[in-house]
């Protein structure tokens, strides 16, 4: 199995990150456990690396965070999407479909991205 | 058969917290944040069968070298991780302001105790300003060496800033009662060789102008300690920079 290139990956973080968060609200540890299942483990982080990247997207206003008590008893970061992460989504959305329909069209495939 | 200690999750965890916080750009809440997930990691893999300390490993491993992570974090901190380097700088003034403080308490308590023992007064001054002096000297050396071993211990806590800044505050306060004392006492009618008691002393000791020649070599004394602190502590902070350097280019 092939990984997924890091610019490829850079590239998409955000969109997958803010998919994932549309769901539920959630952890660093649980987003990545997400993003590998969703992936078939074709996109892999650095598990101390995400979170520069949450931190970015919560100063951008796109996620929002808040320290909850875990069932374990540890205190644990939630995020959560905010209505801008939401719009943001929405771009993100429609830019990757307009790349997924490009690459299709050269490629001579029918887009099949939602 | 082999003898080994037996594995200490906790300390291992505290370590590797430790090796984070030393880097400059991590908030207090990113390290909480880390250490969360690493439990969890620690956690999953324990599940599937393996130790602690295999666990710990893994788990370790798979959070990233300490380098990347903080590389990584510089790029959000930015603001943070530029002042956290400024502090000690600040810390280095706060010393310096303290050791500055002290040593004018040091000057009067020098001058008292070398009066109340009577003869000798310039000398028995010299000695116990250069005592005084040595052992501020050597209480900052220790503080700087404790700190670099990560030993906490009493003297360790000498370098908080809490405790500068509450010796700041109480040194003058001190200071100021004293020379008080003294001056009230100079205004006193002279008593010569006569005095008995301590008020007695220092009063004589003050119509002289010895208390200016003591002043000028109690600030020669200081200027000299300051000195000393100040070479060795631009040798350590070349010393941290080039280790850092070696780190990095590692």
């Amino acid at each position: 199995m092939e990984k997924l290139s890091k610019e490829l990956i850079g590239a998409s973080t955000i969109p997958i990150i803010l998919s994932i968060l549309t769901k539920n609200e959630s952890y660093g540890y649980e987003i990545i456990q997400n993003i590998k299942e969703i992936s078939g483990g074709k996109i892999e982080f650095g598990e101390g690396t995400l979170y520069p990247v949450l931190h970015k997207l919560e100063k951008k206003g796109l996620i929002e965070s808040s320290w909850k008590i875990a069932e374990s008893g540890r205190k644990r970061k939630y995020y959560n999407i905010s209505s801008e992460g939401e719009k943001e989504l929405k771009i993100e959305k429609e830019n990757w479909t307009t790349i997924n329909q490009i690459i299709s069209k050269i490629w001579k495939i029918e887009p099949n991205l939602i | 058969m082999e003898n080994r200690t037996e594995f200490n999750l906790e300390n291992n965890i505290n370590q590797w917290k430790q090796e984070l916080t030393e880097k400059n750009n991590l908030t207090k809440s990113n390290i909480i944040e880390l250490e969360s997930h690493l439990l969890d990691l620690i956690q999953d893999i324990e599940s599937k069968g393996l130790n602690k300390e295999e666990s710990f490993i893994i788990a370790r491993k798979r959070m990233g070298k300490t380098n990347d992570i903080t590389i990584e974090f510089d790029k959000v901190n930015n603001d943070f991780s530029y002042i956290k380097k400024l502090i000690p700088y600040f810390k280095g003034a706060l010393i310096y302001i303290t050791f500055i403080t002290l040593s004018k308490s040091f000057f009067i308590i020098s001058l008292i105790l070398s009066i109340s023992k009577g003869l000798d007064v310039n000398n028995m001054f010299n000695t116990i300003s250069i005592i005084l002096l040595a052992f501020t000297c050597v209480t900052f050396f220790s503080v700087i060496y404790l700190n670099l071993n990560n030993r906490k211990t009493f003297l360790s806590k000498l370098n908080n800033t809490k405790t500068l800044i509450a010796l700041i505050i109480i040194s003058p306060i001190i200071t100021y009662r004293l020379y008080n004392q003294i001056t009230a006492l100079g205004i006193r009618p002279f008593v010569s060789s006569k005095s008995s008691t301590l008020l007695e002393l220092l009063s004589d000791f003050t119509s002289h102008d010895n208390s200016y020649i003591m002043e000028t070599k109690f600030i020669s004394y200081q200027t000299f300690s300051a000195l000393i602190i100040f070479s060795v502590s631009i040798f350590f902070i070349w010393k941290n920079k080039q280790s850092n350097r070696l780190n990095i280019s590692k």
